[in-house]
């Protein structure tokens, strides 16, 4: 009896590890709001188009086109984050800068997309330009 | 100590453990936001107007169109057979099992691209599947589909050709009515002359 119990012992302890080496795998989640809060965020007015935009004061226009199509047309002052390098370590550090982001370029599915990923990931002072 | 006193601790402690792993709030089907992004680069979760259209005419049985426009707008002009979810309802219990579901391959369409890729981002995130967006939205499907424009006559064959293809859809979905039918005079068949026998001559 005593020795069927040490070997359950043994199985219980190495699903345990097994567990713990999974969850170690899995990739954390940094999204800040749930799909639940999403559908409250997306109700904010966060469309611009260029007549608001002469009103804003200091704001930052990210274009994100590829660096090649960004290099032939964009806005003047804008910055380059292709739509691929979003999450990119370099480009957190501008989503989180305190400057309204103006986000441009790409098409107007990638801007929403683009502004709905980092907005549930907890970046404030987006706004989507109209074309 | 016996055995079994040891092994209920431990067993507890383990409990302890896994109870406070990370993760505890999200379930294992929500995405994480790299994941997310990935789908977003692989850009199979849109479909053109002209694939809709496709889709459409060869009547998929699997295909559900979903408008999330707002009650009174999806009321002046859906598309054939659509369903309604505004994006406020996506989780209320009688519209949430058209979006979460595996059977039907949904395509949602707002006015632009605005609101159906607000609800196709927040459906997936959750976990949701087979969800599609229209690119573009109504507008590109009605400059698209329904007016086609006639191309430059210097674009290229396969802009014309296209035209041809989005000209047909057109009358297909409109109900041939914009079909003008050409003006020209029957052709009335030419009668051809019998040919007489040779006479005479000798035999």
């Amino acid at each position: 009896m005593n020795i069927n119990i040490k070997i359950l012992g043994v199985i219980i302890v190495f699903f345990f590890g097994l567990l713990l080496l999974l969850t170690s795998r899995m990739e954390r989640s940094h999204l800040k709001y749930t799909a639940e809060e999403m559908v409250e965020k997306a109700k904010t007015d966060y469309v611009v188009n260029k007549v608001d935009l002469q009103r804003l004061r200091g704001y930052m226009l990210v274009d994100l086109q590829e660096p090649q199509l960004f290099e032939s047309d964009h806005f003047e002052g804008a910055i380059n984050i292709p739509f691929a390098t979003l999450l990119e370590e370099d480009s957190k550090e501008i989503w989180a800068n305190n400057e309204t982001k103006v986000i441009t370029g790409a098409t107007p599915m990638e801007r929403h997309e683009a502004w709905m990923l980092l907005t549930q990931m907890g970046y404030e002072d987006l706004l989507v330009l109209q074309n | 100590m016996n055995a079994r006193v040891i092994l209920s601790i431990v067993v507890l402690a383990l409990g302890g453990v896994a109870a406070m792993l990370p993760n505890a709030k999200n379930s294992s089907l929500e995405l994480n936001e790299k994941a997310l992004h990935q789908e977003l680069l692989l850009s199979s979760h849109f479909v053109t107007a002209d694939e809709l259209a496709d889709l459409l005419i060869n009547q998929d049985p699997s295909l559900q169109l979903i408008d999330v426009r707002t009650i009174e707008e999806a009321k002046k002009d859906p598309l054939p057979g659509a369903i309604n979810i505004p994006l406020d309802s996506m989780f209320s219990p009688d519209k949430n099992f058209y979006l979460d579901q595996t059977v039907m391959k949904n395509i949602l369409y707002s006015e632009d691209d605005q609101l159906a890729t607000q609800v196709w981002m927040i459906a997936r995130q959750k976990g949701y599947k087979n969800n599609y967006l229209l690119q573009g939205g109504l507008r590109a499907w009605k400059n698209n589909i329904i007016n086609p424009k006639y191309p430059e006559q210097t674009a290229s064959k396969a802009a014309f050709e296209l035209y041809e293809k989005r000209a047909a859809a057109s009358q297909y979905f409109t109900g041939a009515e914009k079909v003008i039918k050409p003006k020209v005079a029957p052709i009335i068949p030419i009668q051809r002359r019998q040919k007489k026998k040779v006479q005479g001559g000798c035999s």
